[in-house]
This record gives C-alpha cells, structure tokens and sequence, in this order.
C-alpha cells in the first residue's frame, strides 16, 4: 500500500508524462517550450515540496495536493486545445490585443507578456478568458486560457464579444487594476443607482422595476431567502462593477462590433433581457449603456459621403436601437457619466497599441462593400482600372465592423458572411506581411 | 458525483509564508534560487509586491459573459472577501518594520531587485539591499500564520 506522500509522488511521475505527451504534440500552441517551462516549473516545485515535507504533516501533503490538481486541470485543458477547433485567424488578431493590455513586471522583466492558449467548448455561453489568478499559487509566469465556443467556430462576427473578456484578463494586472478601479470610483458610479451597495439593492428592488425583474426577485426570495437586505451576502456586487468596466473596454477596444455581437449573444442566451444575475447586471442594461456610449463616441452618429454607405450604417445602428429597452429603469448612468468614462479609458488604451478601436475609413468600408456584394472575403486588396493589385494594412477589427453591418442589409446568410470575414481576416494578415515586406 | 468532496479553504497566506521562507533559504544558498522549481516562490513574491504596490488585489475568478450559476454560497463570499486580508498586512508591516521611513514604491523595488537578482544569478543589488530583504522577508514568514 502507498502512503499519501507515496500516492502524490507518483501522481508527479504520472504528470510529467502527461506534460510530455501533451506538449510535444501540435496542439496550435504558440511558444509551445514556453508553456513545457513554465509546467516543469511547477512540477519541479511541487515534487520538491513533497520531498520534504515528511509523512505525518497531512497540512502540507495537502496542499501539495491540491497544487498537483490544479496543475493536472491545466494540462488536460491544454491538451484539448486544438487549432482544428477555433478560428485562429481571429485568435491571432486577438492575442496581439490581449498580450499589450496584460503586459507586467515579473522576474523576467518590466513588461512580461503573459503565457496565451485557446480552448474550444460549448456554446455562445462559453466565450470567456480565465486568467490565472494573482493570489499565491503553484504558478510562476501566468496561463490565460480563452474559451471560444466550439459550435461557433467561423462565427468571428460574435468573437468580438472577446472585448469583454479581455478586460477581466486587463483587470487582474496589477498595474492597470488601480487605473481601472479608478475609473469605475469616480467617472463612471458616483451618483449613479450603483454608487454603493445599498443604492444598487434599493435601485434593483424598485417598485418601478419591470415585471420579469420583479417576478424573478419574488422567486429568488422563495427559494433562497435572498431579499434586498442580504442580496449582496448572495450575489457580488464588486463582480457587477467589474463586468461593466470590462463592457466599456470592450466598446473601446473592439468598437460597434462589440455592441453588435454582446446583443446578439446576451439576448440570444437571455431574451427578456431583465435576468439579474448573481455576477452581470441584466443585458437590457448593458445594452443600454452601450448604445449611449456608442453614441457619444460618434460611432451610430456617423455619416458618410456615399449615401448608400451611410444608410447601410443608419440600418445597422437601427436594428440594435430596436432592442434597447423602453423602461427607463434600464438606464444605470448618465451621458456625462459614459462620456467621462470612455474618456478616460481612452486615455488609458491609447499608450498600449493596438489595443484601442479606431473607426474605418470610408473608403476601407466602401470597398468591403463591394467585396461583400461579389460574395468575396472583406480584405485590403484590389485590382485598380489598371488591373493593377493595390494592398492596404487594415485593421481586423474593420473588417468586422463591415461585416456586422453587411448582416444588416446584404442577402448573404449570417454563416456565409461569418465565413467570409473569417477568410478576409486571413487574407488580411497576408496582406499586411507583403506589406512589410 | 466525484468520488470525494473536500472543503479547500484559502490557502493563500500558507503558501505565501512558505515562499518567503524559500526565498530567505534561497539567500543562503543563490544556487538553490537557480533551480527550476525555484521561480514559484520567488514569482508569487514579486506578483504579491506588485499587487500591494498598486494596491490591486481585486482577483476573483471570472466567469464568462453571462453567468447560468445560481447564488453564491456564504463559504465562497467569506473566501472571496478575506482571502489577502492578512497577507496585505503582513506585507505592510515588513517593509515598514524593515525598510522605516523609505517609501513603500522604492521598498518594494528593493525586495524585487534582490529577487531577480536570485532568479537570474545576475546584477546583484548592494549588500545592504540584500541584507534588508532578508529581514523583510523573516518578518513577513513571521507575521503570516
């Protein structure tokens, strides 16, 4: 029989063969070594610790143990990651975004990027990036791990949501936390329903809030005894003020593709739109904000010299204001208030390239559009009167914004236009390397 | 139904006592400090003087864009809440009770000089940073439990 101690050594020797395996194989790992290192490193940590620490210290055996779970978890993610299962085109594009806002000082450096894979699972309600905590851990350079959902493979369209989700990553740096948290404290909450605790419960259970809303309160009360009084012992409420920060830098790095795209995937998992939930404050909420944000930042006023373009654009922003919700009870902040926030977010991104949204070019759209409507990728690449080729760099993000507004008013279907900016993004990062060239 | 369901509370303020009792051994034999496992310890210090620096210990797990969970159970606030609670002081008291009056950014920058200085066996820091490191990092394996 094994002892405990016994037990956990072995399920070292077991690990390191795992880490073998997996990290040997094409699993679309970037810096596959990197991620081998960073494993051994906690491997080697943990054996050492379990080395030493003798047979009757079950405290330490313990927590050893739980070191070695955490560490199996990782590698059997990991070794689920596989390019054959996301849109690596888009997740290119993504991690550039994501390596310059979770940049930190570690060890190695002042400005370490931190260690990125992709894993495929589930549907629309997968989307998330879980960073590596911060807290102490078996970990030395942190793995963020970006969850896409396997059935929406070439759904990039969706994949903007991801703007959201790179904020929490943004979030758990330390360096950006203070700036963030900073923002939310005095830009974006004081005076609004969600300055403290005690407003955000009093605001949730107004007498004025919709019926959906009401009924849902009523029935938490009967099953869980959550009333205004101790909503926040149940639900988190430092958790709601983080995921609106992270839809305000969504907006801000991924522009009215984000709007888009949180729509359509919050409604779709959500229709009422009114669900309170323990962690996010309701969509019709979210949405809310995000279309007054979209506005003050000039994105749904925009007009363009081409008429045509500037009623596709007026169509696209139409059909999103149709699902912004009548109550007023929805509406969390004040113009000034999203004004002085995006501002300042602003001031935050722009030192940290390429992460901030920058509008399209007419002529960029323009050319989209005519792509679009010959059924062909949306990419900076055309043959001028001359039959000559003309390339231009152009950002992913623009060809997103081309094809959300295409899915407004073209005749192609919602998974051919997906498919299509899927292949113009990849068509786009060959672009740009000729450009370089 | 997993076979066994253990309660596993925060063991945060226990691996970080643990980490700076590595690193002050680590003082005493550099070349331990060169080994692989070795980056774990001195890693999670220099991330825990990164947090109290900007003082960003806001480290909850997220959970995607729309959360199906029901409520949060009393056990996960309470552990949500305190997890860095005695590790914040701690971490405040060493640096005032080894470093006095200088300010607590240079301090910090102090205590991660020395342990890059460990991790890369290069740019060694003055003795004397040296030797407040190591009695920050004996106060700070002190004040934790």
């Amino acid at each position: 029989m094994h002892s405990p101690r016994g037990i956990l050594l072995d399920e070292c020797d077991n690990l390191q063969r795992v880490l073998d395996e997996t990290l040997r194989s094409n699993y679309g790992l970037e810096g596959s070594e990197d991620f081998y290192t960073e494993c051994q490193a906690r491997l080697a940590y943990i054996k050492s610790e379990l080395v030493n620490t003798p047979e009757d210290e079950h405290q330490n055996l313990q927590k050893s143990a739980e070191l070695l779970q955490a560490l199996s978890d990782l590698l059997s993610r990991i070794e689920r990651s596989s390019i054959e299962h996301y849109s690596w085109p888009f997740v290119d594009e993504l991690k550039k975004i994501a390596l310059a806002l979770c940049t930190e000082a570690t060890l190695a450096g002042p400005n370490t990027p931190p260690y990125v894979f992709v894993l495929s699972e589930g549907g629309p309600g997968a989307y998330a990036i879980r960073p590596e905590q911060q807290r102490p851990s078996g970990a030395s350079r942190r793995i963020h791990t970006i969850t896409l959902p396997r059935t929406l493979k070439h759904f990039v369209l969706l994949h903007a949501i991801l703007g959201h989700e790179i904020g929490h990553a943004m979030f758990r740096c330390s360096k950006h936390q203070a700036d963030l948290a900073n923002i939310l404290s005095t830009q974006l909450l004081p005076g609004s329903s969600l300055a403290t605790p005690a407003t955000a419960a009093a605001w949730i259970y107004s007498p004025n809030a919709p019926i959906h809303v009401r009924q849902q309160l009523t029935d938490l009360a009967i099953r869980f005894g959550v009333t205004q009084g101790n909503l926040w012992n149940n639900f988190n409420f430092n958790q709601w003020r983080e995921e609106i920060l992270c839809d305000f830098l969504g907006i801000m790095t991924f522009g009215p593709s984000f709007v888009a795209a949180e729509s359509n995937v919050l409604y779709g998992l959500n229709p009422s739109g009114a669900q309170v939930g323990p962690f996010h404050p309701p969509t019709g909420c979210r949405l809310t904000y995000l279309l007054s944000a979209s506005r003050l930042l000039g994105y749904s006023t925009r007009t363009f010299s081409d008429s045509e373009l500037s009623k596709s654009v007026a169509a696209f922003w139409a059909k999103l204001e149709a699902k912004r919700p009548t109550d007023p009870w929805y509406t969390l902040f004040t113009d000034a208030q999203i004004q002085a926030a995006a501002n300042a977010m602003a001031n935050l991104l722009h030192p940290l390239p390429p992460a901030s949204y920058q509008p399209p070019d007419e002529e960029d759209l323009l050319l989209f559009t005519r792509q679009f409507a010959n059924a062909v990728p949306p990419v900076g690449s055309y043959l001028n009167n001359d039959k000559a080729v003309h390339c231009r760099k152009i950002d992913f993000r623009n060809i997103l914004e081309a094809g959300w507004i295409a899915a407004t008013t073209s005749s192609l279907s919602f998974d051919k236009l997906n498919r299509l900016c899927e292949y113009g993004i990849l068509q786009q990062q060959a672009v740009n390397i000729s450009l370089k060239a | 139904m997993t076979i066994g369901y253990l309660l596993q509370p925060d063991q945060s303020g226990q691996l970080a006592k643990r980490f700076a009792h590595l690193a002050s051994s680590y003082l005493d034999q550099p070349e331990d400090a060169q080994k692989l496992g070795a980056t774990i310890p001195l890693e999670n210090l220099f991330r825990i003087l990164e947090m109290l620096r900007y003082e960003a210990f806001s480290d909850e797990p997220s959970g995607g864009i729309i959360s199906f969970e029901s409520v949060e159970s009393p056990l996960e606030r309470q552990q949500r809440e305190a997890w860095h609670t005695e590790i914040r002081q701690a971490l405040g008291e060493a640096l005032t009770g080894s470093f006095g009056e200088v300010p607590r950014d240079q301090a910090i920058g102090q205590v991660q000089s020395v342990l890059r200085w460990l991790a890369s066996g290069t740019n060694a820091p003055p003795d004397a940073t040296i030797a407040t490191t190591r009695d920050f990092l004996r106060r700070f394996e002190e004040l934790l439990q």
